[in-house]
């Protein structure tokens, strides 16, 4: 009986866990039921404004140990990128169309994207990905998109030879229509880890 | 007539085979020039403002133009001047663009343009940072940068950490504007983006110019195009490039619509006078023949014509006009053409006699310009005399002129006494006196634009662009010459070292040298001393990263280096003058007449009466300064004095030749009239609020000659009312037609030409209401019964 009971509970839970699942998944698939990478593209490009912490690692090969930033990130649609690195010193970066303006405690540094194609591979891809623009992310890169589940890892490998030379391949992760992980591996393997949480 | 015919023949043949010689070697030979410097003296007493006015009209500053875009949104303009900059970069046809755009990069060290003055590196600027101290801030502002994502120079990183080589060409971009919006540089308003263009041309070929803007232009208007701005951009280019096309247009188009208009009002005026189109086209064949003529023996002369020569010249001799008009009003139909030219011959030829020797007076003054004119002048008037006495008369034909206007018979009545002569003389002169004392200070022009045939409006953008893009000043240069180059640069580096005094003080912004990118062999020698042995660089360093995640051997090529840079041979002046960088530091560095030239320039200057007080305090630096405006000034004020010693000189000249001609009291009664119309026109000038240029005494003997011309004729001895009337005819028409084309030259946009056109129409008209007045006031004809 106690078996049957308890087998009776296992069933139970069984049930309430998938049950809870389903829901879940419900829930989330109800708005975010991914089937293919344009239409995750579609999940993100529904969000206008976001903002989210951040923690980095760079990886040089002329680094004894990594270089750690943390801050947070802010996306205005389509194209307005900024980035926030408020630990271990207060450095702002925005992206506003071609040009990256940089502002640290002492001098304010103006850059044109064009003027570096493989620094700013990098950036639009993000804003790209996150502005939910296919076209301009099949334009530089070949995709490779997997997932499982409503958590997906995208990798993307530059067209560009000059920026293939440069950069290997940007890797980014991330659940339904939230970021979580971009790692930039350089042509030389120098890399960096950005985890991206606390999204509002 | 078998004489007539024969010389009819002879004089066409050899009009004809001349004009056809002259054109062919005009069409062959003939070379404009536009700048200012050629009509500058050929042995100015200051030389170095000479060569500094050649390097600017010539030198590698002509070159450079400003261009300014507006009339978009400002990220559209930045997007805009990038996309210039690229294109325009990527043509062989421009050598340097500038749009401050920071677009150096690492790779350009390592394997481009700047690999071999790389390893130089540590030669070219001080090196007092090598201690530990320095290396921690500059690895420190490394690793900020790392943070930051900011790694372009990351390749250079081990063999540079301290970007001393970067420092050291961003010193190239910041010699211009400071204003730098969305990454590239903008006027102060932020309204028009602007860029700095240098025209790759070995030779000044102002149609290979012209050319090279026309591209640009193009180029703004694709790109416009291309953001769907469909031409609402505003491209403004200067430069002086930009300004000798504008003024040869400007030219050109008020050649264009003056010839226009005044060969239609001259048609109205020969028609009104003579019903006859014939008489029109016969009366252009002097003027056309005299133009052609002086432009080929002036370029013959002189290897080339200046621009100015040809536009003054050519209104100069307007006045030949007048010849077949005098011919046309004394010939009659009973009368034959050959017995009319000669009986106007004498007085026709000595009036172009002596204003063809007034302007021999032009001749050898040392400045070229003048030379130039009073060639053109000679040879075209006396080229005009031989076409009306050789050719015209052959062509008369028997139209019966009749000068039977009723204007004419009024004034034929109006009659002068002596008395009331005089009483207008000293009307003028007291006249003239009061308005010249007046206006005394501001009798001429100092400014030695006001020579330059440059539109007005050309003038002023170029000062407002020049501005906005801050471009050093070039009033205020300091000029050091010296055969041999490494001395030159020690003493530009101690001279710059003795002007670092204004930049504390603040009277200046900014001190440019060639000295800031080639120091002399002994400076660079300096520099190799400063750095550190091996060991204490490899301590200095070992202690800066300590506290920091850099491996401590990856900084190893930067030592290597800098020890390396211990036993490298200086550079000299030539090795970097051949390199890439060497094209940025011609407008400061360059090689003429044997010797080196470097100028030292000044910008921002906040204050020009702290300068001048600082400067006159420094006897060490005072022989190097070199005011241009000052210089150019006196050097307006020798060329103004000579002109009118010389025009004093002319007006001698004819007076003595029209004493040998003409008894003393004639001679007098014919001058006077003339001169009090010169000093009429150039007073009511000064009136208006026109300072006087040299221009302006070039007209002054234009209408001497002109007015000569009146009242020789006025002078001359007549048979009867008719005789007299037919000669009032002729001075009328020729006084209406050079009033007519000189009024039309007053609206030119030309200063140049009109100052030329307001002072001959004054004087002009002057000359002949005096020369009338002043004319023999019998006129019955028994007096003279020749």
């Amino acid at each position: 009986m106690i078996t049957g009971k308890m087998n009776h509970i296992k069933h139970s839970i069984k049930i309430i866990i998938v049950l809870t699942f389903f829901f879940i998944n419900l829930a989330s698939a109800s708005a975010e039921n991914i089937i293919d990478f344009p239409e995750l593209l579609n999940l993100f490009a529904t969000i206008k404004q976001r903002t989210v912490d951040f923690n980095e690692e760079k990886y040089a090969f002329y680094l004894d140990e990594p270089i750690k930033t943390s801050g947070y990130l802010q996306f205005k649609a389509p194209d307005r990128l900024s980035k926030h690195i408020s630990k271990p010193e207060k450095i702002s970066q925005e992206i506003n169309g071609n040009i990256l303006t940089i502002i640290n405690s002492t001098e304010t540094y103006t850059v044109n994207l064009e003027d570096h194609p493989e620094f700013s591979v990098i950036l639009q891809s993000i804003i790209n990905l996150l502005s939910g623009n296919h076209s301009a992310l099949q334009k530089d890169f070949k995709i490779n998109f997997n997932k499982q589940l409503t958590d997906w890892t995208l990798v993307l490998t530059p067209r560009n030879s000059f920026v293939a030379g440069q950069v290997e391949s940007i890797q980014m992760n991330g659940n339904a229509n939230k970021l979580s992980k971009i790692i930039v591996t350089e042509a030389n393997k120098d890399r960096s880890i950005t985890h991206i949480y606390n999204h509002r | 007539m078998p004489g007539v015919q024969r010389t009819f023949y002879s004089s066409h043949f050899i009009w004809l085979s001349l004009l056809a010689l002259f054109l062919i070697y005009l069409f062959s030979s003939l070379r404009v020039v536009s700048d200012i410097t050629q009509f500058m003296p050929d042995d100015h007493r200051d030389k170095n403002v000479q060569l500094l006015l050649n390097e600017l009209q010539q030198g590698s500053t002509a070159r450079l133009l400003i261009v300014s875009i507006k009339g978009a949104d400002t990220e559209k303009l930045a997007d805009i001047s990038r996309e210039l900059k690229t294109k325009l970069t990527n043509t062989n046809a421009y050598s340097l663009v500038h749009n401050g755009q920071q677009t150096l990069s690492s790779n350009e060290f390592i394997s481009g343009q700047y690999k071999e003055l790389y390893q130089y590196r540590y030669l070219l600027s001080k090196n007092s940072a090598l201690s530990k101290q320095e290396l921690t801030s500059s690895l420190q502002q490394r690793l900020s940068e790392l943070r930051a994502g900011i790694n372009f120079f990351k390749e250079t990183l081990s063999t540079d950490p301290q970007n001393h080589f970067l420092e050291y060409l961003l010193k190239l971009t910041q010699r211009a504007n400071t204003t730098t919006h969305h990454g590239v540089w903008f006027d102060k308003h932020k309204t028009s983006a602007l860029l700095l263009v240098e025209l790759n041309l070995k030779q000044f070929d102002l149609d290979k110019q012209q050319y090279l803007i026309e591209e640009i232009n193009e180029t703004i208007s694709d790109i416009s195009n291309k953001h769907a701005l469909n031409n609402k951009l505003q491209v403004d280019i200067t430069g002086s490039a930009s300004i000798a096309i504008k003024t040869r247009s400007a030219i050109q188009s008020t050649s264009k619509w003056l010839s226009g208009i005044a060969l239609t009002l001259m048609f109205i005026l020969f028609w009104w006078s003579y019903r006859s189109l014939h008489l029109f086209i016969i009366a252009m064949l002097p003027l056309a023949t005299a133009i052609i003529c002086a432009l080929a023996v002036t370029n013959f002369l002189f290897n080339q014509v200046h621009g100015i020569i040809i536009a003054f010249g050519i209104t100069l001799l307007g006045v030949c006009l007048d010849y077949p008009a005098h011919l046309f009003s004394h010939h009659a139909k009973d009368k034959n053409p050959q017995h009319t030219i000669l009986s106007i011959w004498p007085t026709l030829r000595l009036g172009v006699i002596t204003t063809a020797l007034a302007y021999l007076a032009m001749l050898g003054t040392g400045f070229s310009g003048l030379s130039q004119l009073s060639i053109f002048a000679i040879s075209g008037l006396i080229t005009a005399l031989f076409v009306t006495r050789w050719i015209i008369p052959y062509w008369l034909t028997s139209n019966d002129i009749q000068p039977n206007h009723s204007y004419l018979i009024t004034l034929s009545r109006i009659q002068f006494s002596a008395k009331q002569k005089v009483y207008s003389g000293i009307l003028v002169i007291v006249a003239c006196s009061l308005m010249l004392s007046y206006n005394y200070n501001s009798i001429w022009s100092k400014d030695i634009s006001d020579l330059s045939p440059v539109p007005e409006q050309a003038k002023k953008l170029d000062k407002t662009l020049r501005h906005a893009v801050a471009a050093p000043d070039v009033n205020h240069v300091f000029m050091l010459k010296n055969n041999n180059s490494e001395l030159l640069l020690q003493q530009t580096e101690e001279l710059k070292g003795k002007l670092q005094s204004l930049q504390e003080r603040g009277i200046v912004k900014n001190i440019y040298a060639v000295t800031d990118f080639i120091p002399s062999k002994k400076i660079q020698i300096l520099n190799q001393k400063q750095l550190p042995q091996r060991k204490i660089l490899r301590s200095n360093l070992t202690a800066a990263a300590s506290d920091l995640p850099f491996k401590t051997d990856f900084f190893n090529p930067f030592i290597d280096d800098v020890i390396k840079s211990k036993t490298l041979e200086p550079l000299d002046i030539e090795t970097v003058l051949a390199m890439p960088l060497g094209k940025q530091l011609q407008q400061d560095l360059f090689f003429r007449n044997n010797e080196w030239v470097s100028i030292v320039r000044l910008s921002g200057i906040k204050n020009d009466v702290a300068l001048q007080q600082w400067l006159e305090n420094r006897t060490d630096i005072l022989p190097y300064y070199l005011n241009l405006k000052q210089a150019t000034s006196a050097l307006m004020s020798d060329y103004q004095k000579t002109a009118l010693f010389r025009l004093l000189l002319g007006a001698m000249i004819i007076f003595i030749i029209l004493l040998i001609f003409r008894p003393k009291i004639r001679a007098v009664f014919i001058l006077a009239p003339v001169l009090l119309a010169v000093l009429l026109s150039i007073s009511i000038q000064v009136l208006l609020g026109t300072s006087l240029t040299l221009f302006h005494t070039l007209a002054l003997l234009l209408i001497i000659g002109i007015g000569l011309d009146y009242s020789l004729f006025f002078d001359r001895k007549w048979v009867s009312n008719k005789d007299y009337l037919q000669r009032l005819h002729g001075i009328f028409i020729g006084a209406t037609s050079t009033l007519i084309t000189f009024g039309i030259l007053s609206f030119s946009d030309i200063p140049v030409l009109s100052a030329l056109g307001q002072t001959v129409s004054i004087g002009v008209l002057a000359c002949f209401v005096l020369t009338f007045i002043f004319s023999k006031s019998n006129r019955n004809k028994s007096e003279y019964n020749i």
